[in-house]
Parts: C-alpha cells; structure tokens; sequence
C-alpha cells in the first residue's frame, strides 16, 4: 500500500486533480454551506462512494468518509460526529441507510441526503418517518442534485 | 327458519358435487344450506359444522360482513345485484383465520325449490402468490437497474475524470463496461445464485489462455461466490488484465501472467504474478486501475490487498472472506 502511495506517479489518473476554477465558483456559490463540515458517505458499491466523494471534492469538502455498510458507518459517526450524512438505502445484507441514519442523527443531529435506486415514492413515507426533513435523490445522481440538496440541507438547519 | 332442507354434498347433484371448485349454497337468509367437500377442504368447516349458519359468518372476513350484508339486504329488496353473474376476486376466511383470495362467482337459481344463491369458489393462492412474487421481482429488477446505472454513472464519471482526452476515455469506459456486462452474463446464467471463480477466470483470460504457448495460466481449487463478490472480483481482474496489456506482461513478447487462487481459514486469496518483464519502473503504476482496485478490494470485499515489484514483474496478492454455504 505505502509502496503503491510513493511509486512515481507518472500518469493523470490521480482521480483527485485540483480543483479548477470552476469548481472554486462553485464552491464560492454554496452560500451557507460550512466546507469545513465532516461528510459521512453511506455507500456499499465502491464505484459510486468514489463518484460521491469526487462530486463532494469538487464541491469544495475535504473532510469526507465513507462507509460500506450501516454497522460501519455508526462506527465511524462514533470516532469523528459527521455535520452531514449522505446515504444509500439499500447496503446489501445488514442494517440499511435508513437505519444508519436514523442511529447516527438521534445521538449527534445532522442533516441527512439519501440517495437510492428505489423509486421515490416508494421510498418516502420510510425515510422521512425515520430521519425528519432528509432529502431524497434518485440514483444516478448528478452534482447539480446534490450540491442543491447539500445546499438545502444546510439552509434548513440554519433555519431551525 | 328455512323451509329447504339442508344440501348435503352427496344430495347438491352430481354436478355440483364433483365441482373442482368449492359449491356453498346459500339461503335468501343468508345461512348456508349446502356445501360440498371441496368446500370443507377449502374453508376447514365440515357441512355439519356449516349447515345452518350464516354464511359471512363463517367464510367472509370481518371487514366485509357488513358489506356482503348490505348487499343481500338491497338484492333482496330491489333486485340489484352488482356482484352477481361475474368472476371476482376477494378474500375468503378460513376456519383457522387465516384470509385466502379466492376467486367468487354468484348465480341465482331455483332449482333446490326456493330461490337460493349458488357460489362458486376457488382457492387463487397459488396465483396469487405467483403475481406477488413477479411484482417483488419487478421491484427488484428496477432497484437492480437503477443501481446498476449508478454504478455506470460513477465508472464513467471516474473514467472521465482520469482521462486526459475523449480518445483516452472510449476505451477505458467501454472496457470496464464490458467487464460489468459479462460479469452479469456469468451472474445471470448461474441465475444470480453462486457463481463459479473459475468461469469468470475463464472469461476474463480467454485466448491468453489457450494460445500456444499460453500467455496466461489459472489455477486454483472449484468455489463458489456470491453475486456481489462476483461484480468485485470481476472488476478488479478487468482492471489487472487492462494494466497488464498496457504496461505489463502482455505488453512485451515474452511477459506471462500466473493466477492462481487458494482457500484457508483466513479465507480465499487471488494472487496475480507477472513475469516476463524488464522495465520495472514502467510498472509502478499508480493510476486510476490501481486506484479503483484498491477501493473495491477495501469497500466492497473489505479485504487486503498487497503489490510486490520484483525486477521482472510483480505480484498482486488480494485475500478477502467469501461467504459460505448457499
């Protein structure tokens, strides 16, 4: 691993490139939203927590974890409490997002943006009788999306 | 009460009393009186237990009876009868309590001497079941493809973000499409039980394998693994082979890979061996393959993964817990 981390990094593929200018417009336009805030990212394929984590970066965030599953995600809220929680429904077998979330909001309050490839309607009346005022996107998801959902998760909490 | 003496299943007429459906004569009165052996199997009442009492009673759910009521009362004073003369579906009790769907139709006849309501029903659970199973299926299918294009959506987003050029982009993003799409063939042949490492080994090596001399060898002993892993495993292989054409042992003539795979109490380790190299700094790649095989070995098979460089290749080792049993 340390070794893969220090061998010569001669290609582009960092997949963390720095942000452009665009992104640091973008970052400047997410009024109220505190880009020091710590996100936990909820999400069991590793290819869409990657694709979260990158929108987030380019959003402006540099405090982010991600978790696998619903256990190891109230682990991690338990070592560092997130100020906002991102999260899939469906986790595989064991607890789901919705779950997690809930667990993780009753001890340390924080917004919460679901993602899932259920239908919304489906998954609505669930969410918000486990999470009050969380968010729900459908998957796939784009930046505009979330960067509007972060953007109100924020707002309403400053509301409150 | 009745002037019609009771029907039991051997005087309902021969007809009636084969039926493959459950028969229950009903009085005007709404008590039952006659019931054939279909009808004692389906609702668990003996004709004695039945004969006599009324019929809502007996094998119409609570929530309905004021209804089938009512309807009784207005048939019986005005003639009209919406549910008469047709196929419906409704729930049906059984002596136990517990409710079965049933198929109901209701005719009028006379022919027992007075006026009575003659219902045919038969039990749909079975269908029943079927169409609930094909709509958990639907459901099911469309949170599959709905993942599955998120899945896409962050390959592609990820690609693309670690290509320097659209010319860069279509390979790389066809490619591990490709690799989604056959892992998914293996799935769906194995019907998205287990499926066999050694098939999508198989899959993955193709001609490397069986050219003469092989450019690839596999070995390893016959396991299963769960779908989930099956995407893993496949992805991360891809990622691999793609290296290996583009710098690694299927860059150079003479380059060979070795993969073999063995199971311990630690669980199943993968190791890659590439031999045949001489460039080695040309191997120490740290790129968005590299990148996307460590987070998947990490978050999706929450296992270890480990790179060894030698000055004619290296070795990739990853040893994850596949589930058991199934």
């Amino acid at each position: 691993m340390d070794q893969l981390e220090t061998a010569a990094r001669y290609d582009f593929a960092s997949g963390h490139n720095p942000p452009s200018i665009g992104n640091a417009c973008d970052a400047r336009r997410m009024l109220g939203v505190p880009l020091d805030a710590h996100l936990l990212v909820i999400e069991d394929d590793a290819m869409i927590a990657w694709m979260v984590e990158s929108l987030l970066e380019d959003l402006g965030f540099s405090s982010i974890s991600l978790a696998a599953s619903g256990e190891d995600a109230v682990a991690a809220a338990l070592v560092r409490a997130p100020g906002l929680i991102i999260s899939d429904i469906h986790l595989g077998s064991g607890m789901d997002g919705v779950t997690a979330a809930a667990t993780i909001v009753s001890a340390c309050s924080a917004p919460v943006i679901f993602i899932t490839g259920y239908s919304i309607a489906q998954a609505r009346p669930r969410v918000e009788a486990a999470v009050q005022g969380a968010s729900l996107l459908r998957k796939p998801i784009q930046s505009a999306e979330l960067e509007t959902a972060i953007v109100h998760a924020f707002s309403a909490r400053g509301a409150h | 009460m009745s002037e019609l003496h009771d029907l039991r299943s051997e005087s309902l007429g021969s007809v009636l009393r084969t039926a493959l459906d459950a028969v229950v004569v009903m009085r005007t009165d709404g008590t039952i009186a006659g019931w054939n052996d279909v009808a004692e199997r389906t609702f668990g009442w003996s004709f004695r237990d039945a004969s006599g009492r009324r019929m809502s009673d007996l094998i119409i759910p609570e929530r309905f009876r004021a209804d089938h009521e009512k309807g009784l009362a207005h048939f019986l004073a005005t003639g009209e009868g919406p549910v008469l003369n047709q196929h419906i579906e409704i729930h049906a009790l059984h002596r136990d309590g517990r409710e079965l769907p049933v198929e109901l139709s209701i005719t009028q006849t006379s022919q027992f001497g007075e006026p009575v309501f003659l219902g045919f029903l038969r039990d749909i659970s079975e269908r029943h079941e079927a169409a609930l199973r094909q709509d958990l299926m639907i459901g099911e299918l469309n949170h599959r493809v709905k993942n599955l294009l998120g899945v896409v959506a962050g390959i592609a987003h990820m690609t693309a973000k670690s290509s320097a050029s659209l010319a860069d982009f279509e390979p790389a993003f066809s490619g591990r499409l490709m690799a989604l799409g056959k892992a998914h063939e293996i799935l769906t042949a194995a019907t998205w039980e287990r499926a066999s490492l050694q098939t999508l080994v198989d899959d993955l090596l193709g001609t490397m394998a069986t050219a003469d001399p092989p450019r690839a060898t596999a070995n390893g002993p016959n396991i299963l693994l769960e779908p989930k892993h099956v995407l893993s495993v496949s992805m991360i292989l891809h990622e691999l082979m793609t290296n290996a054409l583009k710098y690694g042992a299927l860059s150079v003539p003479n380059g060979h890979i070795s993969l073999s795979w063995a199971v311990d109490h630690k669980g199943l380790s993968i190791e890659w061996l590439e031999t045949g190299l001489v460039l080695l700094e040309q191997l120490q790649r740290k790129g968005f393959g590299t990148k996307m095989i460590e987070r998947t070995v990490a978050h999706e098979l929450k296992g270890t993964s480990e790179t060894h460089w030698r000055p004619d290749g290296l070795t990739f080792r990853f040893s994850f817990t596949p589930t058991t049993g199934g």
